[in-house]
């Protein structure tokens, strides 16, 4: 009888312990102890098999050995991987001053490289700010131009500057608008808080794909510098309400801008 | 029994190898007292774990179940005739088989046919009569039955 408890004690005992495993989920600890046990006593049956005993010192240590060199590799391969993230970091730098060196080759007015350092993510295309201030000899409506795509692309002008961050007013806020040209035209593009900007009050001719300038009228900006090209036009019977959308810059590929060193003011007098 | 179980497992001639740990249990069962049988039902189930693939634990809890039942109905079977053998033997590999395969289904979903499944019952009968007959050639003594 006494037994027959025992037994049954057991029993559960070895069923509680048998789930147990199984719900602890010891799997990846066994097949490191089979991996361990494996690599000690060489589990392919031959008769050499029993000398293999004998290097149970040796292969412990080998295992210790291949294990501390793992570790070292791994933290080499950090350290390698860490110097790779500079190295990519310096490879971006390069191009990006190569992309510069190339960009100012093809801009004919002075002026100074400044980085995007802020926009408003409410109004992305109303005002930007630029890590270059008036202690850079930046001034008040200096015009901004942008390269892309291999081309410089006016996108806006200074308007406030401080010790070494400037405001940038883009072209393409609602509240901007200057005169622009057209090889067969000439009309006032007005900013539309967007990529497209709305070019009206045309005289001239006007088709789609033709690129557009600042004017030489202008006084806000220098002449020949391109803003866009022409998408789309909303022809109307008086031509004094034609207008045309004109794409210019994106500004999620707005990194780096140039300030050109120009004053259309500098003759003007308050005064009058 | 680990040892045979490896031996026979690396054997070339056969595409499947007789499951000696469940003959050792099987034959322990029949063999020894409950609490012995159980216990090394428990510990030959540990050492199945170690050898297969299967969650571990899984042989475990079904060799101590299979202990448990052989250990309850021994009384009734007569081991020492071929045929109650041969049908006891078969019907508890394939309730182990089963056992394993559903074990295995639920904790890892895994469906996969083994190919052993029908066959090494079969090959294990065989294994298993061998073993009994050397077994009584040299020790020359019938085995008597535990009572609980």
């Amino acid at each position: 009888m006494e037994k027959n408890r025992f037994f049954k004690f057991l029993f559960y005992l070895y069923l509680f312990i048998s789930v147990s495993f199984l719900i602890l989920k010891i799997d990846p600890l066994i097949n490191n102890i089979k991996l361990v046990l494996s690599y000690i006593f060489n589990p392919y049956f031959s008769a050499e098999s029993i000398k293999k005993f004998k290097f149970i010192n040796q292969n412990l240590n080998s295992l210790i050995d291949a294990e501390i060199r793992n570790k070292n590799l791994e933290n080499e391969k950090r350290e390698m991987e860490t110097k790779l993230l500079e190295l990519e970091k310096c490879a971006e730098e390069n191009s990006k001053l190569y992309d510069i060196i190339e960009a100012k080759k093809l801009v004919k007015y002075s002026g100074k490289f400044s980085s995007v350092i802020s926009i408003n993510p409410k109004k992305p295309y109303s005002f930007i700010y630029i890590d270059k201030g008036y202690s850079d000899g930046i001034g008040v409506y200096n015009p901004v131009a942008g390269f892309f795509q291999g081309e410089w692309i006016i996108i806006g002008r200074i308007l406030e500057t401080y010790h070494d961050y400037s405001k940038v007013f883009l072209i393409t806020n609602s509240n901007f608008s200057f005169i622009a040209d057209t090889p067969k035209s000439r009309g006032l593009i007005n900013g539309n808080s967007s990529k497209f900007l709305t070019y009206k009050y045309i005289e001239g001719d006007i088709n789609i794909g033709d690129k557009i300038f600042t004017s030489q009228t202008s006084m806000t900006f220098p002449p020949f510098i391109k803003i866009g090209i022409i998408s789309d036009i909303n022809f109307n019977p008086d031509s004094a309400f034609t207008y045309a959308s004109v794409t210019t810059f994106d500004i999620k590929d707005l990194n780096w801008v140039y300030v050109i060193d120009y004053k259309p003011y500098k003759e003007f007098n308050p005064d009058l | 029994m680990i040892f045979f179980h490896w031996f026979f497992s690396y054997s070339v001639y056969l595409p499947v190898g007789p499951d000696i740990i469940f003959i050792y249990v099987f034959w322990v069962n029949y063999f020894f007292s409950p609490i012995s049988s159980l216990t090394f039902s428990f510990f030959a189930g540990i050492c199945a774990d170690f050898y297969y693939n299967l969650p571990f634990g899984t042989h475990c809890l079904v060799f101590v179940l299979l202990s448990f039942v052989i250990n309850s109905i021994r009384k009734n079977v007569d081991i020492e005739s071929l045929i109650p053998r041969l049908i006891n033997f078969v019907i508890s590999n394939y309730s182990v088989q089963i056992s394993l395969t559903l074990i295995n289904l639920i904790i890892n979903q895994n469906t996969d046919y083994d190919r052993g499944f029908f066959i090494q019952p079969l090959i294990n009968i065989l294994f298993f009569e061998i073993f009994n007959i050397l077994f009584l050639k040299f020790f020359k003594k019938r085995r008597n039955y535990v009572r609980i």
